[in-house]
């Protein structure tokens, strides 16, 4: 077995706010092998788009820290890397992109020049060279016309357009690992099924790991490979795709799938409810997170905090409940 | 058809509404000198019946939300017909106006920018019936009756829209809807911006309410899945016109308009064991500014052909309250011969 | 939820202190100004009589006797340092309420009503073009001198800013899906303007009073240091800068305490208005 791409230990990241520390990751590991697509799940305040960010070291640096925990990558600790190892990485080796194609490209750069300045800056190459390989690039995400969208402001880019053009510049070095925080959540139906289908082109042409963030279910169903889910900071179950769909074992996982209307199911049955409400991250919180709105919570989980445990190969939760058998 | 649809068939109409077209003056050209229009909405019509729930199903550009702030009178139609119950609203202002009020309400998308930061839940709710006189002389009663019905504490009363959660102020918006009894609802998008576990709650609600207070709701959304729970039934609008409409259930097994079928097939399915069609819809929704000739659809149809690119298909009734806007008949052959719908 | 762990009370005297170190301008210059309006107010009490002539002592350096030294005239310059301090601040907060209420006023009814907007705007672009000390001089050449006139003259080159200000706000605050609910509920316009838009005017307005209020006691004593501002007996801070010009050089005490005073005051203002904007600012988009 070859050693992960990518590998979190014990990620723990805090935000220090005004009113308190939220413990936005709370003790995360997981690991990516190289060329698969894992999928972290979860709804706001579960920490996967923190987890990101922390993994990127992007997180905004006067409010919050990794105080703890390990990010290995290629043999080195991500964390402990000065500002220009870690510059050298980013973009480069791990790209991201996000959720607001917008925000995320300089409204003032053209669009092939912003794709070119990543690729002189990562691999030196001169103005022609780099100028040819964005072109090249522009082609690969599908935008009609290359040459001559090269010259266009973002601003003149549809949604869907935008992100192609993200996608293009996060893989324009031909990173190992792709790290895609809600790509696809303000797209159109019909525009995001573009999307996620050149990303797995992409992906099976040179062999990227991707590591996609999103609350939608479906999205993670059709992508991914492998799948985690977070709540409340923490990793709840992990699993294959077939298997955590057939199978879910976290009463949280089950509460999310039965909560999910679908195109394809019978109309007029009443969705499953998940009552409650996420808990507050500001507050240490005392035994399972998800106990107070979870329809198996006994006394032990309002003491104790459950531990991941391998239930089947490839397959951990944490939840008492689970444990014992469904 | 089932009994219920058939039973509301027959009865009038609560909102009809015809050849509904709302133009936007655009400044184009070089120097921005020349002016020309965007069609937001084209000649829509469409009926809702009492207790009757219809989606507007379409994505970005194709007029669902404007339609829908047509039809609450925000903004008014360059042409066509809206109709409540018989009487014309459509230019209708003043008394007309407020009467009309009383009877449609809205539920916004995004929950927080809807509530006025700095006023207390009590207040916000108790508004419509301050606006209308009807407020009692004692109303934390009333209030309070008022938040029971979407599954808010009393105690929520006092709070600050910040201090709630999206769920609950996203039924406090619900609350405010509920509070005239009216008996129109336009939610426009009014789950898409809440968490998978707390739109279930939110769904669920509205359901019930519907049931409990027979309530007709016009039901704005892109989510094909969040439809197929609620609607009775679909109308699909692509760049500012309706091209399919008809029973949920017909919509979602046998959909006849292209447009419908990509976005079926284009929505993800949590469930990986299902294979389906994956055919990706190619290109992007034209700019409105910039209207394709004939069906809107064409240059992305993969069924298109001269016809097409020629001449604006009209809803045409395929089956029993099933109509379709495409040249292509119900044998996926040229349609010379069909009714209009 | 019972098993998450109750959060320990800070005593008062804590939380003040922490208050005093997350908000260092707003207590900074709060104070200054703070202190600055007792003393003006107890003026006469605690000084001694700013208008008093004694030519026997005049231009005397500071002393026990006169704390801040005599002017040309012989009268204390404590005693008119202090008494001009009346005279800055009552400009000062007059200015600031009469070109907020004004502002406002213009600018909710330019945001709101639509055939309005482009003339009063032009309106205010005209106002805007005149230079302020120039408009504010010819306004009190048209009027006899006083303390009001003064007022007067200087609230109406200050008007035009706040109603861009308000008109942008107005602007935004229409286009809110609260506004949007509030008409689908039926609300009509008064009811519209005075509790979904006046109200996020409020937080920026406040702010901008107090660079009013700054600027209009420079300007005060730009003009009574020309001549055209409070009329010259009235011990006004410019007024003593303008009548000690020439001395300079033999009793800089006469120029020196005033001008200090003047500084004092308005950075302390423009201190303490920063010091709300920040909080009223990030209090906002952190309650949204």
């Amino acid at each position: 077995m070859s050693p992960p791409l990518l590998s979190v230990k014990d990620l723990k990241t805090h935000f220090f706010t005004a009113d308190g520390v939220v413990r936005a990751v709370d003790g995360l590991s997981f690991d990516v092998a190289a060329g698969e697509t894992l999928g972290i799940v979860g709804e706001s305040g579960s920490g996967k788009s923190v987890t990101a960010l922390s993994v990127m070291r992007l997180l905004p640096q006067r409010s919050a820290r990794t105080i703890a925990g390990a990010v290995l990558f290629s043999g080195m600790d991500l964390l402990k890397l000065d500002e220009r190892a870690i510059r050298d990485i980013r973009g480069n080796r791990i790209a991201m992109i996000f959720q607001e194609p917008m925000t995320a490209l300089n409204p003032l750069m053209r669009v092939g020049e912003q794709i070119a300045e990543v690729l002189r800056i990562h691999t030196g190459a001169n103005r022609r060279k780099a100028r040819a390989a964005a072109e090249a690039m522009l082609h690969l995400v599908r935008i009609p016309d290359a040459e001559k969208r090269y010259d266009d402001y973002p601003h003149r880019f549809s949604g869907g357009m935008r992100q192609r053009v993200m996608i293009a510049m996060a893989l324009a070095c031909d990173p190992r690992l792709l790290i895609a925080d809600e790509p696809t959540t303000a797209l159109d139906v019909t525009v995001q099924a573009q999307v996620l289908k050149i990303l797995v082109q992409l992906k099976a042409r040179a062999g990227t790991a991707i590591v996609l963030i999103t609350h939608d279910l479906g999205v993670v169903a059709e992508t991914c490979q492998r799948v985690i889910v977070m709540y409340a900071g923490r990793k709840i179950e992990e699993a294959e795709v077939a298997t955590l769909f057939a199978r879910p074992a976290h009463p949280y996982t089950r509460g999310l799938m039965a909560a999910t209307p679908r195109a394809d199911s019978e109309a007029g049955k009443r969705l499953v409810e998940i009552p409650g409400l996420v808990p507050s991250l500001s507050e240490p919180i005392v035994g399972c997170a998800f106990a107070p709105r979870c329809p198996l919570a006994y006394d032990r989980c309002r003491r104790e905090s459950p531990v991941l445990s391998q239930i089947a190969p490839g397959h951990e939760v944490a939840c008492f409940a689970a444990d014992s058998g469904p | 058809m089932s009994e219920i649809a058939q039973h509301r068939a027959a009865e009038a109409p609560l909102l009809e509404v015809g050849g509904v077209t709302k133009h936007f003056p655009v400044r184009t050209g070089a120097l921005g000198l020349s002016r020309s229009v965007i069609k937001a909405v084209d000649d829509v019509s469409l009926t809702l019946a009492r207790g009757e729930t219809l989606c507007l199903v379409g994505e970005s550009g194709c007029g669902k939300s404007t339609l829908g702030k047509l039809l609450l009178r925000l903004i008014e139609p360059t042409a066509g017909t809206i109709r409540l119950e018989g009487a014309d609203v459509t230019h209708a202002s003043g008394a007309a106006l407020r009467a009309f009020r009383r009877r449609v309400q809205i539920i916004f998308q995004d929950p927080l920018a809807s509530l006025n930061p700095r006023l207390r839940a009590s207040t916000i709710v108790a508004e419509p019936l301050d606006n209308f006189g009807l407020l009692p002389a004692r109303p934390s009663e009333k209030i309070a009756e008022l938040l029971g019905l979407v599954g808010l504490r009393s105690e929520t009363a006092r709070k600050y829209p910040f201090e709630l959660s999206g769920g609950q102020r996203q039924r406090l918006g619900i609350a405010r809807a509920l509070s005239l009894s009216p008996q129109i609802i336009v939610a426009d998008e009014a789950v898409s911006a809440l968490d998978v576990s707390v739109q279930a709650q939110i769904l669920n609600l509205l359901v019930e309410l519907r049931d409990r207070l027979g309530l007709a709701y016009l039901f704005i959304s892109h989510d094909l899945g969040v439809v197929r729970h609620i609607a009775h039934r679909v109308a699909i609008m692509y760049l500012g016109r309706i091209v399919e409409v008809g029973d949920s259930r017909t919509i979602f097994s046998a959909p006849r308009h292209p447009y419908t079928e990509a976005l079926i097939a284009a929505a993800p399915v949590a469930d990986p064991r299902v294979r389906r069609d994956r055919t990706v819809l190619d290109g992007e929704v034209p700019s409105l500014r910039n209207p394709p000739k004939g069906c809107a659809f064409h240059p992305r149809c993969p069924f298109a052909f001269d016809r097409c690119s020629v001449e604006t298909p009209q809803l045409r009734q395929r089956g029993p309250g099933h109509s379709v806007a495409c040249h292509l008949d119900s044998a996926g052959t040229l349609d010379s011969t069909a009714d209009v719908a | 939820m019972s098993h998450v762990l109750p959060l320990a009370r800070a005593s008062t005297a804590h939380q003040a202190w922490r208050f005093i170190r997350r908000n260092p301008s707003l207590v900074g210059g709060g104070v200054v100004l703070f202190a600055a309006v007792l003393l003006a107010v107890a003026a006469p009490c605690i000084t001694g009589d700013p208008l008093t002539m004694v030519p026997a002592q005049r231009l005397r350096p500071p002393s026990p006797a006169y704390l801040f030294g005599t002017d040309s005239f012989g009268r204390d310059v404590l005693a008119r340092t202090v008494h001009g301090a009346r005279i800055s601040l009552a400009v000062g907060f007059l200015v600031a309420i009469s070109a907020v209420a004004c502002g406002l006023a213009i600018g909710l009814v330019a945001g709101s009503v639509r055939l309005a907007g482009p003339p009063l705007m032009r309106l205010m672009d005209a106002l805007m073009a005149i230079p302020t000390i120039l408009l504010a001089v010819a306004l009190i050449s048209l009027m006899q001198a006083s303390v009001a006139t003064v007022v007067i003259a200087i609230t109406i080159p200050e008007i035009p800013r706040v109603v861009r200000l308000v008109r942008s706000i107005v602007l935004v605050a229409r286009e809110q899906p609260y506004v949007e609910a509030a008409i689908a509920g039926g609300a009509r316009w008064h009811r519209l303007v005075l509790r979904h838009i006046l109200p996020s005017t409020i937080p920026p307005l406040i702010v901008q009073a107090t660079y009013i209020c700054a600027s209009a006691i420079l300007l005060e004593a730009t003009l009574s240091f020309l001549g055209a501002g409070s009329p010259p007996e009235i011990p006004s801070w410019g007024n003593m800068i303008a009548s000690s010009r020439l001395y300079l050089e033999r009793a800089p005490w006469t120029i020196f305490y005033p001008g200090a005073a003047l500084a004092v005051i308005v950075l302390a203002i423009n201190i303490f208005g920063d010091g709300l904007r920040d909080r009223l600012d990030p209090r906002l988009s952190r309650r949204m």
